[in-house]
């Protein structure tokens, strides 16, 4: 039952899985922390660490993870195929009629309206990400945002409240990185593993 | 030897070959994975054309799906029509399920409490953050054109963050709005953008050289 349960979630996130994936994250959010209560945000947090640290694509690495952690490698299989199946019919409908469909009226006011949506979900997904890494302590403004991610009254697995002095700095190297210099994912993401694991070090010695 | 050239089977044989690798090595997703499938598939294999794949970075980015999955079906339906596609698509998702279900089920034994692990952990999730903010970055410019769409943006973020909106209801409610909006009500829409949304594309003018 659990299997079904999981490949229909993934069905319905495939199908709703905007822009490469990127509105993704808060689908995950808002059905698998609050309304199912699969996991807290803190274990997403986890989860979508090792997505980015293991080889493949992080949407298809996070949906078998969730699908193995709920229904073992069953589960795992049914959310993988759950959440690729929708794009392969769409993709496919798509190629076959993209000369006709890509000018018409009806397509273009279509993507007028859900591409600014589609932004919304991915801020959103930026926000609950600030609150699985910077606001992890307990300062008025982190307690606001805590709130917000719904992280409130969770036993996060806060770093040490100094860490974040370092933190923020490495957030914005992170950024500057990515967006400036061009430097691929791969380098960025084991440069800040690396990075949080020595200013953690740092802190603890 | 060019697609023509290749029978069928062995075309399948090496779209397999060629997204399990990609998939397996290429780790990042996205761009990253454009930027090698058109080196296999334009240059080594010379099955598609040059920028083929950049062009149709609209419709890879449109049509709901992971950047990664919809390329690999794109390509595996110009190769070899739908079972290309199919297999193309599964042998993206192989290495990831094979790799993903050995580290899960190591998962429950990682030392947590270990200070280097914590602290690589919250390094990642930092640079999650600043790769969710570079994606907003990339993606804005070709999503909110007007002020239109971007009130409709802020009020999508705010209902989202405060009120806890379902993101579904929210796709769907853009979908009926946009309908509504240029359909409906025929208002003028902003001309459609051709080009790729996301940062480090190469500009228009160089993606034909090569």
């Amino acid at each position: 039952m659990i299997i079904l349960h999981l490949f229909v979630l993934f069905l319905y996130f495939g199908c709703l899985c905007l822009s490469g994936g990127s509105s993704l994250l808060q689908f995950y959010i808002d059905e698998l922390v609050y309304r199912l209560q699969w996991m807290t945000m803190d274990g997403l947090g986890n989860f979508l660490a090792i997505s980015q640290m293991t080889p493949g694509p992080i949407g298809v690495n996070l949906a078998t993870f969730i699908g193995y952690q709920r229904g073992g490698v069953p589960g795992g299989l049914a959310a993988t195929v759950g959440l690729l199946t929708p794009s392969l019919i769409l993709m496919s409908l798509a190629v076959a009629s993209y000369n006709k469909w890509r000018n018409s009226l009806l397509v273009r006011s279509l993507l007028f309206g859900i591409k600014p949506v589609t932004v919304s979900l991915v801020i959103t997904a930026f926000v609950a990400t600030l609150g699985m890494s910077v606001f992890t302590d307990q300062l008025p403004l982190d307690l606001w945002m805590l709130k917000l991610c719904g992280l409130a009254g969770e036993n996060v697995a806060a770093p040490l409240p100094r860490i974040r002095y370092l933190i923020i700095p490495l957030f914005g190297l992170t950024v500057y990185l990515l967006y400036r210099r061009n430097w691929s994912i791969f380098r960025v993401i084991f440069l800040s593993a690396a990075l949080g694991a020595a200013a953690q070090l740092l802190l603890e010695l | 030897m060019t697609l023509n050239e290749t029978p069928y089977r062995r075309r399948l044989w090496i779209l397999f070959r060629e997204f399990f690798c990609i998939a397996l090595f290429v780790v990042g997703g996205g761009f990253a994975i454009l930027l090698v499938a058109e080196q296999v598939f334009v240059r080594k294999r010379q099955w598609l054309r040059a920028g083929e794949l950049t062009d149709m970075l609209a419709l890879i980015q449109t049509v709901p799906g992971l950047t990664a999955g919809n390329i690999a079906i794109y390509v595996g339906h110009r190769v070899a029509g739908f079972p290309g596609a199919l297999l193309a698509l599964f042998a993206v998702a192989l290495p990831s399920f094979i790799v993903i279900t050995l580290v899960a089920v190591g998962f429950d034994f990682l030392p947590m409490d270990n200070v280097l692990f914590r602290g690589a952990f919250i390094g990642v999730r930092t640079a999650m953050a600043g790769l969710t903010l570079v994606v907003i970055f990339q993606i804005w410019r070709g999503s909110v054109r007007n002020k239109t769409q971007l009130t409709l943006c802020v009020l999508g973020t705010l209902a989202v963050l405060f009120f806890h909106l379902n993101p579904g209801w929210l796709i769907l409610a853009g979908l009926l709005f946009g309908v509504i909006y240029g359909t409906g009500l025929r208002l003028p829409l902003p001309e459609p953008e051709d080009g790729a949304e996301m940062a480090g594309a190469p500009p228009r003018g160089e993606r034909d050289g090569g």
